[in-house]
C-alpha cells in the first residue's frame, strides 16, 4: 500500500531500513508563538501583554494523512494553520512544509475558514472562480470547472446566485467548492462547519469526506488538516486526532484512529458503534478533564503581564 | 446505507426566510395601511397650504414677508420659465455638475491612496480632520477674492467641501474592508492591482456610494451659498435679489425649484444603487 518507489530509491529498497518512513510533509519543531497585546482596553495603564498562544509543540505529519486537531476555542489551531499557510511565522522553533518555510501565496494550498469569505459581489460560481484566476485558468476552464465543483457540492443551479440569496449551508458548500476547485495537495481546513445545525453540518462533514476518500486525482489522497472544537467530528473524519489545551496552547494527545475506510457512507452508523464510544470517551477526558481541574489557574499563567 | 445516503446526496434546499413569507400576513390596522398614510400626508401638505394662505390673506402674518401659496405658484409659472431663471439655473446647475464630479473623483481618489497607503496617510492623513471642520462657506469671500466673480470661485468653493469629505469617506471604505476577505484574497493569492480590482474596490463601493449621494447636496450648497456671496448670476444670486426687493413669493419659487432639482438627482443615485448593488445585503 505504501510502496511509493521514488527515483533513486532502488539502493535502498534491497535493504529493508527501519528508517524508510518517507520525509513528513509538515513538520512543528519546537514551536512557540508569542503575541503582544498592546492593552489599552482594561482602563489601567498602557500595558504589554504578552500571550502564549503555542508552547513547545512538535508534529510530523505524512501527505496523504486526515489531521484532526481538537481544542478548546483559544488554544492556538487558528494560529497552527496560519502559520502552514505563511500567514504567520513562529516567534520561536520552525515549521517546515515539504522541508521549506510556509511562504505566502502557496497555490498547492486549499484554506477553508469557518466563516464562509465569500465575495458577496460575486455569484457562487464567480466565487469558485476566484482561485483559479490567480492560477491561470482560461476564462472557458475556470467557467466549467467552478460549474463542475459546484455540482459537486449539490448546488447545480445555484451558480448564478449571490451570497445574500443562498442559506448558511450553501454558503459553506460554495467556500468548500472554492478550496476544492483549483485541486490543492494540502488542505486547511478551520472549523468548516462549526457555524451550521447538526442536520446539515452531518451531510457536508459526508459529502466533504466522500470528494477526499474519492481520491479525485487518481495519484495520492489530499493531506488535510482540519481544526474543530467537536471531538466527534474529529473522529468519524481523521485518521489521527491531535488534542490541544488551552492557556498556553500545547498538544496534550495525539492518537491514531484506527476506524475503518471508506466512511463516507457509513458516518451516521459509526457513531454509535462501540469503537467509535471507546475512542472518545478516552479523548473525551483527556481534553474536557485538564479544562476542568486545572483550566482556571492555567488560564491566569498563559498571560504573563510584563508592566 | 439507509438514512446517510439520502440525507448526504443534498438537494437545494429553500432558503430559511420563504418560511416566514409563506405564514398568511396579519391583517393590519386601518391607520397601518399604505393608503391611510398616503392620505395623511397628502391632508398635512394641504392643511399646511391652506393655513398659510389663510393667514397670509387674513394678514396675520405680512404678506409682504410671508408670501403665500398662491403667490408662490403664479410665481413659479411666470419666472421659472423666463429666461432670467434659465440662464441661472443653467449657470448654478453648471457649477454644481462640474464641482461634483471634480470633486468626486479627485476626493475618492485621493481617499483612496490615503487608504492604501500608510505613507501617504502618515503625511496627509492627520490635516483632513481639521481642514474638514473649517466651515467652507466662510472661505468663499476669499475665493471671490481670488478667482473674481466666476465659475471657477463657486467651483473651488464646493469642490473643497465634496473632496474632503469623500477623502475620509473613502479611506474609511478601505480601512473598513472584511479582514476574513482579505485573508481568504492573501491565501488565494491576489496581490496588489488584482487584490485592488477584485476585494478592496468592491468592498468599498456601497461606503463610497453613500458618500456620493451626500456630497451631491453639498456641491449644490456650496455653489449657492458662493452665488449668494457674489456671482455674475445664478440661483444663489436671484435669492439674494429677489429676498432684498421683498418677492419673497419668487424666492420661494427658487427654493421649491432647488428641492425638485435635489430629490430628482437623489432619485436617479436610487435607481443606480439598485442596479450597482444587487448583492448589497441591508
Ligand atoms: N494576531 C493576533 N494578535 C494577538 N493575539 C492573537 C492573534 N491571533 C491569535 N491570537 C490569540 O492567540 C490565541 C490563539 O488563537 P487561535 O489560534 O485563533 O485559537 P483557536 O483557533 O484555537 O481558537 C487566542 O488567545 C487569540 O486571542
Ligand atoms: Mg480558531
Amino acid at each position: 500500500m505504501t510502496s511509493r518507489t521514488e527515483a533513486g530509491t532502488a539502493v535502498q529498497a534491497a535493504t529493508p531500513a527501519p528508517a524508510a518512513r518517507p520525509a513528513p510533509l509538515i513538520s512543528f519543531r519546537d514551536v512557540r508563538q508569542v503575541f503582544r497585546l498592546s492593552g489599552k482596553g482594561d482602563g489601567s495603564a498602557a500595558r504589554n501583554r504578552e500571550l502564549v498562544a503555542l508552547q513547545d509543540v512538535n508534529v510530523d505529519i505524512q501527505a496523504g494523512q486526515f489531521v484532526a486537531l481538537v481544542g478548546a476555542s483559544g488554544c492556538g489551531k487558528t494560529t497552527m494553520l496560519n502559520m502552514l499557510a505563511g500567514l504567520v511565522e513562529p516567534t520561536h522553533g520552525e515549521v517546515l512544509l515539504d522541508g521549506r518555510a510556509p511562504r505566502l501565496p502557496n497555490m498547492d494550498i486549499g484554506y477553508m475558514f469557518a466563516r464562509d469569505a465569500l465575495l458577496p459581489w460575486r455569484t457562487a460560481r464567480k466565487n469558485v472562480e476566484l482561485p483559479l484566476e490567480t492560477r491561470g485558468w482560461g476564462r472557458k476552464e475556470r467557467r466549467e470547472r467552478a460549474e463542475e465543483m459546484l455540482e459537486l457540492v449539490g448546488l447545480k443551479g445555484r451558480e448564478s446566485q449571490y451570497r445574500l440569496q443562498l442559506s448558511q449551508g450553501m454558503r459553506q458548500r460554495v467556500a468548500l467548492a472554492r478550496t476544492l476547485a483549483p485541486d490543492p495537495s494540502l488542505l486547511l481546513m478551520d472549523e468548516p462547519f462549526a457555524a451550521l445545525d447538526a442536520r446539515t453540518k452531518l451531510t457536508l462533514q459526508a459529502e466533504f469526506l466522500r470528494i477526499w476518500e474519492n481520491n479525485q486525482n487518481g495519484d495520492r489522497r489530499k493531506t488535510v488538516i482540519f481544526v474543530t472544537h467537536d471531538l466527534q467530528e474529529a473522529v468519524l473524519l481523521a485518521d489521527r486526532v491531535i488534542v490541544m489545551l488551552p492557556h498556553p496552547g500545547r498538544i496534550a494527545e495525539d492518537r491514531v484512529i484506527d476506524l475503518p475506510r471508506p466512511r463516507a457512507e457509513l458516518l451516521g452508523e459509526l457513531q454509535f458503534t462501540k469503537e467509535f464510544q471507546d475512542i472518545t470517551h478516552g479523548l473525551f477526558e483527556r481534553l474536557e478533564g485538564a479544562i476542568g481541574d486545572r483550566g482556571a489557574d492555567a488560564a491566569k499563567q498563559g498571560e504573563t503581564t510584563t508592566p | 446505507m439507509t438514512t446517510i445516503t439520502e440525507t448526504a446526496r443534498p438537494v437545494p434546499q429553500p432558503a430559511a426566510q420563504d418560511k416566514s413569507a409563506e405564514r398568511p400576513a396579519k391583517r393590519p390596522k386601518f391607520w397601518q395601511t399604505r393608503a391611510f398614510i398616503i392620505t395623511a400626508r397628502l391632508v398635512i401638505c394641504a392643511a399646511f397650504l391652506v393655513l398659510w394662505e389663510v393667514a397670509s390673506r387674513r394678514e396675520w402674518v405680512d404678506p409682504m414677508l410671508f408670501g403665500n401659496p398662491t403667490g408662490v405658484w403664479t410665481a413659479m409659472v411666470e419666472y421659472l420659465p423666463s429666461e432670467r431663471s434659465l440662464a441661472s439655473l443653467e449657470a448654478t446647475g453648471g457649477a454644481v455638475g462640474v464641482s461634483f464630479v471634480i470633486g468626486s473623483v479627485s476626493g475618492t481618489l485621493a481617499g483612496l491612496v490615503l487608504g492604501l497607503s500608510p505613507v501617504v496617510n502618515g503625511v496627509f492623513g492627520p490635516f483632513l480632520a481639521p481642514i474638514n471642520s473649517v466651515p467652507r462657506i466662510a472661505l468663499a469671500p476669499l475665493f471671490i477674492a481670488w478667482f473674481g466673480l466666476t465659475m471657477t470661485s463657486k467651483v473651488v468653493l464646493a469642490v473643497s467641501i465634496v473632496f474632503f469629505i469623500l477623502a475620509e469617506n473613502a479611506r474609511s471604505a478601505v480601512w473598513s474592508v472584511d479582514a476574513d476577505l482579505m485573508t481568504m484574497a492573501r491565501v488565494v493569492g491576489l496581490k496588489r492591482a488584482a487584490l485592488l480590482w477584485k476585494v478592496v474596490l468592491p468592498s468599498a463601493v456601497p461606503t463610497m456610494f453613500a458618500g456620493l449621494r451626500l456630497t451631491f447636496t453639498y456641491a449644490l450648497l456650496g455653489v449657492v451659498a458662493s452665488e449668494m456671496v457674489a456671482a455674475t448670476g445664478g440661483l444663489g444670486q436671484d435669492i439674494v435679489l429677489y429676498s432684498s426687493s421683498y418677492q419673497i413669493n419668487t424666492v420661494f419659487a427658487i427654493l421649491v425649484e432647488l428641492m425638485v432639482i435635489a430629490v430628482v438627482v437623489n432619485w436617479i443615485f436610487n435607481l443606480v444603487e439598485r442596479r450597482l448593488l444587487v448583492w448589497q445585503e441591508t
